[in-house]
Formats: structure tokens, C-alpha cells, sequence
């Protein structure tokens, strides 16, 4: 009688691999949040290049510089880009203080500050520096 | 009384005479406290002894259930079918190679686990008549939540960069790398940074933070990633600025 | 494909424009972008002069420099980030142009801010 040859398999010779989805960041709830956090940068790459055009053209003449502010002033498509830009860097500057929260965590003592007092004591922040950059943009 | 019954979508997949997993309906009986781990115990005990799947301590510690329910990567014995209105899909555990139904091939993840070394390491080792190490409660409190890991590897089923790059170090290992380092009695965070620092470890990264959604022991993982940046790049700073200095 | 071998210098640059951006941009876009064109600014508050004479302060300069440097550094590190994860392969040439922009941008910045007062 002929014993059947035994062949100990090695282990994931015939695994399955699945592929992995080239538009993997509609899946889940968490990646679609993810892509709109990193779209702010956008944004922040557009209104840094405003402001960058702003301190080129100060430094070029008063004609250059009134140019640059009949356009921050006037432009439709500068109002809609900043009203726009305006809500995705908010967006920027809380999830980037919930980031904070996570890896600089505020601690006194035993007493860890919550992530969501830590983000609102940041904004507050925020909004102190909004008003000393409005005191000297209205001619403090 | 009427018994209420569920549809399960589940994943089979045979190697020895599949080229690809395909799915098999099966329906289920349950009550408030069946959970999808006791569905697919009922399935094999009563309906298709061939479904094959892990599981151990069917109480959350093990990690051996980890399964993608629904597409969520999830504990099955934490999972409670009464919680789902409509069929439940239940698939092999994201991002890793299906060897049979539901059992993934883990060796990638194991093999990750002990090249983070995680044990403590010491320049010199103390003598036992020196005594034990002694640790405050703070210093305990600075690496304990990164020790509850239980390698359920539900983490690197939910990252987005570990599907993607099979090289990455992964959310749980570097995990567990941290919670060495931050270790009162450990003195290798050196000899960890080649690993964990390298361009495969922690730089991989993106903050997505889906590892620390899905974690059932509160481990948050991207918390112990995005300190292990910081660490590693203020480390490679200052051996930048200070190359005679001791790493 | 694996992170550059500079990734954590590039990251403390991402980092450090984050924070700043996260708190200065905000006031900023408010200010100069949404007030102008309110027409909540004095005609005056934005003249050729006084401007010149507020930005001539080193304070003034070296804040400027620092938001604009950084925040540039910021957006493009995490925009190049974006494009990988939208399908591109992420190579080195890639990296190149993005960090050049905003290398380019703090040149630009340095000098026109120099040049002022």
C-alpha cells in the first residue's frame, strides 16, 4: 500500500493579498475629515502668498503698494477667496490644537487638561492676537 | 415567541482550491448578548463546519477576533449584533494576507513587534543585591496607557499608510516602542530610534489617526507616534547641532 | 514608497509653521482680507506711509518673516502629503518643487522686508 506523500505547507504560500484602493479616503468617516484637515493647507499656502505679494509690493513704491490694496479691498474674487480661506484656516487652527492636545498634552500635576478646553483656551488665544493685529491694521 | 434572526455576509476563502475569497450568506438566531464571535461559533457548531477564524478568550484581552465588521476593524467578541439593523458583513481583518476564511497571516505584524525591542534595555544591568527598580506613581503614569495593547492589530487594519506601504513600522509597534521609552527604568531609546526613526517608522506617518478610533484598550496609538516625531526630530536636531554630544 | 531620509527636518519646519499659522493667519485674513473689503479700514490706516513706517520696525520684519517663512513650509509640506495620498507617486522631484516654492517664498520675503524703511 503507497502512503500519500505529506508536504508541510509553508505558512502564506497561497495567501490572498488584497489590494489596497487607489481612493481609499471615502471609506471612512475618519480619512474624509483627515483630506480636509491637509486641504486647509491650501489656503494657508494662498493667503501666505497674498500677504507675501503685500510685503513685495510695500517694498516696491507707493504705486505698487496702492495697487495691493485696491485689490485686497475690491476684487470679488479676492472677497470670496477670503471669506472662504477665512473658515478652512479656523478649521486649520482647531484641529491643529487638537493635534496639540495629543502630543503635547497640557499637565499640572495629576490634572490633565482636557482636549477640548485645551483646543478653546488656544482659540481664545487666537482671538486676543486677532485684535492686536486689528489694532494695528486700523491704525493703533 | 418570535425568534429574531440575522443575515451575516461572511468571507470564504479556501487556498487550496480558491484563486480568490468570495462570500457565503449564512442566517443566524440572536439575542441582546449574541455577539458576531458567538454568530460564527454558531455557524461552525451547527450550520458549516469548514468556516475557519480565531478567536480565544471571547472577553476583550486576547486579541485574537480581530475581523473588519461592516468594514470597521472590530473585536468580534465586543461586537453586539443587536447594535446593526440589516445584514452584517464580516471580512478577514483589513491589510493583511487572507490565509483561510477569516484567518489573516500575521507574521509582518510579529515580526515588527520584536525588531522595536521591547524589553528594557540598560547600559549596565543592575545587580539584584542593589535592589528593585523603584518607579513613582507619575512615572508610571508616563508610559502606562501605552502598555495596554492587547496586538489585536485592529490599528494597522484602520491605517490608511500601512495599506498602502507593507513597511511601514506600524501604529501598535511603535506604540510599544514609546511605551519602552518612556520607561523610568529604560535607557535605549538610542538603539530604538534606527527602527522606529528611520523613514519606514514613525516618518511614514500622517496623523490620520483612525488606529486610536479603532483601538479597543484606549491605547491611542497616533498620541504615541506623533511624541516619538518629536522626540526623534529633536534628537536628530541636536546630534545636528551637536555632533561630539552623547545621543 | 518610503518618507525622505529628511523627513524630520522638514517636519519641525511643518511643525513650527503650524503653530504660528494656527495663531496669527486667522487675525490676519480677517484684517487684511474680509475687513478691506468691508471697507472697515480707514483709508489712512493703509497708506504707503504709515505702513512703511510700521513695517520698519526689526519686531515687525522679523514677525512677518517668521509667518510667511513658516506658514509657507507648512502648507507645502503637508500638500505635497496630499498628493501622495491622492494616488501620485510621491518621488524626490515632487518634494523638490514644493520645498522650492517655499524656499523661494522666503527669499522673497526676506528681501522685499529688508528693502522696506
Amino acid at each position: 500500500m503507497s502512503t500519500r506523500e505529506y508536504r508541510v505547507p509553508e505558512p502564506g504560500y497561497k495567501d490572498y493579498n488584497p489590494p489596497a484602493p487607489e481612493i481609499w479616503w471615502t471609506k471612512r468617516r475618519g480619512y474624509l475629515l483627515f483630506m480636509l484637515r491637509e486641504f486647509t493647507a491650501i489656503f494657508v499656502l494662498l493667503f501666505t502668498m497674498r500677504l507675501l505679494q503685500g510685503v513685495i509690493a510695500l517694498s516696491n513704491g507707493a504705486t505698487a503698494w496702492n495697487a495691493w490694496v485696491e485689490t485686497a479691498s475690491n476684487s470679488t474674487f479676492i472677497a470670496i477667496g477670503s471669506l472662504i480661506a477665512f473658515f478652512f484656516v479656523l478649521f486649520h487652527s482647531i484641529t491643529w490644537f487638537q493635534a496639540g492636545a495629543v502630543v503635547t498634552p497640557l499637565r499640572f500635576g495629576k490634572f490633565q487638561v482636557p482636549t477640548s478646553l485645551f483646543v478653546a483656551g488656544n482659540m481664545g488665544l487666537v482671538v486676543v492676537v486677532a485684535l492686536v493685529i486689528g489694532y494695528f491694521s486700523i491704525g493703533g | 415567541m418570535s425568534e429574531k434572526r440575522k443575515k451575516l455576509i461572511v468571507t470564504r476563502y479556501n487556498p487550496e482550491s480558491d484563486t480568490a475569497p468570495r462570500t457565503q450568506v449564512y442566517e443566524v438566531p440572536y439575542e441582546d448578548d449574541t455577539r458576531v464571535l458567538d454568530a460564527l461559533n454558531y455557524i461552525k457548531d451547527v450550520e458549516d463546519g469548514t468556516l475557519t477564524y480565531r478567536s480565544s478568550c471571547q472577553m476583550g484581552v486576547c486579541g485574537s477576533c480581530g475581523m473588519n465588521v461592516n468594514g470597521t476593524p472590530r473585536l468580534t467578541c465586543a461586537t453586539f449584533l443587536r447594535d446593526f439593523e440589516g445584514d452584517i458583513t464580516v471580512e478577514p481583518l483589513g491589510n493583511f494576507p487572507v490565509m483561510r476564511d477569516l484567518a489573516v497571516n500575521m507574521s509582518d505584524f510579529m515580526e515588527k513587534l520584536t525588531r522595536v525591542k521591547p524589553w528594557i534595555i540598560r547600559e549596565k544591568e543592575k545587580p539584584l543585591d542593589e535592589g528593585e527598580y523603584l518607579q513613582t506613581p507619575e512615572q508610571l503614569q508616563a508610559y502606562r496607557q501605552f502598555s495596554l495593547c492587547i496586538n489585536c492589530m485592529l490599528c494597522y487594519a484602520a491605517c490608511p499608510v500601512y495599506g498602502k506601504e507593507k513597511d511601514f513600522v506600524g501604529p501598535a509597534a511603535i506604540a510599544l516602542a514609546h511605551r519602552y521609552n518612556e520607561d523610568s527604568r529604560d535607557e535605549g531609546r538610542a538603539e530604538r530610534n534606527a527602527f522606529v526613526g528611520s523613514t519606514t517608522g514613525v516618518w511614514e506617518c500622517t496623523f490620520v489617526g483612525e488606529c486610536s478610533e479603532v483601538c479597543p484598550e484606549g491605547v491611542d496609538p497616533a498620541a504615541a507616534i506623533q511624541r516619538e516625531k518629536l522626540s526623534n526630530a529633536v534628537d536628530k536636531l541636536k546630534s545636528f547641532i551637536l555632533p561630539w554630544g552623547k545621543k | 514608497m518610503a518618507a525622505q531620509k529628511s523627513e524630520a527636518f522638514w517636519w519641525l519646519l511643518f511643525s513650527a509653521g503650524g503653530m504660528l499659522s494656527a495663531i496669527f493667519l486667522p487675525g490676519h485674513i480677517f484684517f487684511q482680507g474680509l475687513a478691506l473689503q468691508l471697507g472697515w479700514i480707514p483709508e489712512d490706516a493703509m497708506s504707503f506711509e504709515r505702513m512703511t513706517s510700521l513695517l520698519s520696525h526689526p519686531i515687525a520684519k522679523l514677525y512677518l518673516f517668521a509667518l510667511i517663512s513658516l506658514s509657507l513650509f507648512h502648507a507645502v509640506h503637508r500638500l505635497k502629503h496630499v498628493v501622495h495620498d491622492l494616488g501620485l507617486e510621491a518621488n524626490r522631484l515632487m518634494a523638490f518643487f514644493f520645498y522650492s516654492v517655499a524656499i523661494l517664498g522666503t527669499l522673497l520675503a526676506g528681501n522685499a522686508l529688508m528693502r522696506i524703511g
